[in-house]
């Protein structure tokens, strides 16, 4: 007998023993499932959300826009000038003149305060031109693009249009470090459900422990169905809470579009890959080596009678 | 062989359980420990288990020290040993079979190979046809005879035996102690704590007496004649 099949055997026993134990209780098993689940929601739920986030924001990376607004006072000609200048520049592939008037127009079309636009004498509105950085501009480029703008002399004032993006890296840096301390609560939270139903367990099946000890079972004889039932719990339980949070975003997705539409994002609401593998790894092995040392301190409080 | 060399135990509350106990016993022996309640019967019994340590002097089986075998190692050399309690301690939601299969389970024996060992067991003390039942469907005696087989069936070189006819008559009790001696007729080496003296007298066997702690007679010593 090698050393190899002696350890497959006493792991494949030990799987064995965790599956009677799960079935020969399934009440208990079903309300440890489901209290793992429902507590891996809200970090699964955060974790995913913050994974769309992220993937959204590459998307719109791909459109940078900076707004320019000329001095009022600029002449038809050096605008000219400074739109054929521009357009030559490499480092923008897309230049869009909005006209005073133009603007006017439609703000008044779109506005409630049409009437009051119409007592203006004057067009307070700037020239503006919308300029599309390159895809292949990075963030602080285009930042210098915009600064070197802002220095020439028709230029009023360059503005990025990435406000939004940077609230959402904001949103994003809070979100992670929300996730981050969600996850470690909540995993504590499984953690200490499994820890106390394995104490539970030990306790009850105390004589069961003791008589294996006495007939020469190992401590890993009696620790390796534990673990493993703690295993099989976690597994289930995570793959339960990510089909939960996949019904919970399908439920809030409708609401969120209405939300996003607003920005014209591609934000959307699934579980992320990241979510669906890391959930449930991350869940087992806290739960199975917070399993391994209660049962292991347990047992050391067990003196055969 | 086993032997105890200046052998003591005191436990925690400060209790002397045995003290400076000498023997040896040899290899296929049988031992009746005597001795009224109290006298250190269980304690030495549990000793030689390694479910205690003694607080002085020592264990050597085969001249090798076992009473400071590291933790580690007390399950394995517990494989060599067959326990029997006067409370039997089965398990009461596993079937006879099951029961009877645990050392060998633990030792991770194929399961062909546990069947058959568990149906012979049962078959020497007579309960094959039981193995099936669940220890509360049986009676105390045959409860103590799954007792017996559980200890037996890993084939270990010692049985230790505390007060395995305690709860039963003298009819049943013959019958269990003839058991032991049938062990022990095919090479193992038996020891059982009793205070029945009219059952230990029965058999024409070594009878070793503890008192208050202390060993004070040894049938062997003594060349003392046993009844039979
Ligand atoms: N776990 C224990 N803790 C403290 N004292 C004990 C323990 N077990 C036994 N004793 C004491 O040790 C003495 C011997 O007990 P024991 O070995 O059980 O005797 P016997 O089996 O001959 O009746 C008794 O006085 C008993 O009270
Ligand atoms: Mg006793």
């Amino acid at each position: 007998m090698s050393n190899l099949s002696d350890i497959l055997r006493h792991q494949s026993s030990g799987l064995r023993e965790a599956v009677q134990q799960t079935l020969a209780q399934p009440f208990t098993s079903l309300l440890t499932i489901f209290s793992i689940a429902l507590a891996l929601c809200l970090p699964g739920l955060l974790l995913s959300t913050l994974e769309q986030m992220q993937q959204s924001n590459i998307s719109i990376e791909g459109e940078r826009k900076i707004n320019v607004f000329l001095k009022m006072d600029s002449a038809d000609e050096t605008i000219m000038g400074l739109v054929n200048q521009l357009t030559n520049d490499e480092r923008i592939i897309k230049l869009e003149q909005i006209n005073p008037d133009a603007a006017l127009a439609s703000l008044r079309e779109k506005s409630e305060f049409g009437n009051t636009l119409d007592a203006l004498t004057d067009n307070p509105l700037p020239t503006t031109l919308i300029l599309t950085a390159a895809t292949t501009l990075e963030n602080p480029a285009i930042e210098s693009l915009a600064k070197e703008l802002e220095s020439y002399r028709e230029v009023d004032q360059a503005r990025l249009d990435s406000e939004y993006l940077q609230r959402i890296a904001q949103l994003g840096k809070f979100m992670r470090t929300l996730v981050t301390i969600v996850a470690i609560l909540f995993l504590a939270l499984v953690c200490l459900v499994l820890m106390n139903n394995a104490r539970l367990e030990i306790l009850r099946r105390r004589e069961e422990i003791e008589v294996t000890k006495l007939v020469g079972g190992t401590d890993g004889y009696i620790i390796r169905p534990f673990v493993y039932q703690a295993l099989i719990l976690c597994f289930i339980g995570s793959l339960l809470a990510l089909l939960l949070i996949s019904l919970i975003f399908s439920a809030i997705s409708p609401a969120l579009a209405d939300l996003v539409s607003g920005y014209q994002s591609t934000f959307e609401l699934k579980i992320g890959q990241k979510t669906r593998l890391y959930l449930p790894i991350i869940t087992v092995l806290a739960a199975v080596t917070a399993t391994w040392i209660t049962v292991k301190s347990t047992l050391k409080n067990i003196y055969i009678q | 062989m086993i032997e105890l060399k200046h052998l003591g135990k005191r436990y925690p509350g400060g209790q002397e359980a045995l003290l400076d106990i000498n023997l040896s016993i040899d290899k296929g022996e049988m031992v009746f420990l005597s001795g009224h309640s109290g006298a250190g019967k269980s304690t030495l019994l549990r000793l030689l288990a390694l479910i205690e340590r003694p607080t002085r002097g020592k264990i050597s089986l085969n001249d090798k020290v076992v009473s400071n075998l590291p933790s580690h190692s007390i399950p394995y050399y517990r494989r060599n040993i067959g326990m029997i309690f006067q409370d039997h301690r089965l398990l009461p939601d596993h079937t006879i079979a099951d029961n009877v299969a645990l050392p060998l389970r633990i030792s991770g024996v194929d399961q062909s190979v546990i069947q058959r060992r568990v149906d012979a067991a049962l078959d020497k003390v007579g309960l094959l046809k039981r193995s099936k039942f669940m220890p509360i469907e049986l009676s105390t005696g045959q409860q103590q005879r799954v007792g017996i087989a559980r200890a037996v069936v890993s084939r270990p070189s010692i049985l230790l035996a505390d007060e395995p006819t305690g709860n039963l008559d003298h009819e049943l009790s013959l019958g269990i102690m003839k058991l032991f001696q049938e062990f022990n007729d095919v090479g193992v080496t038996v020891i059982i704590a009793s205070h029945d003296q009219a059952i230990m007298d029965s058999f024409a066997k070594r009878q070793v007496e503890l008192k208050e702690a202390r060993l004070v007679s040894d049938s062997a010593a003594n060349t003392e004649e046993v009844d039979v």
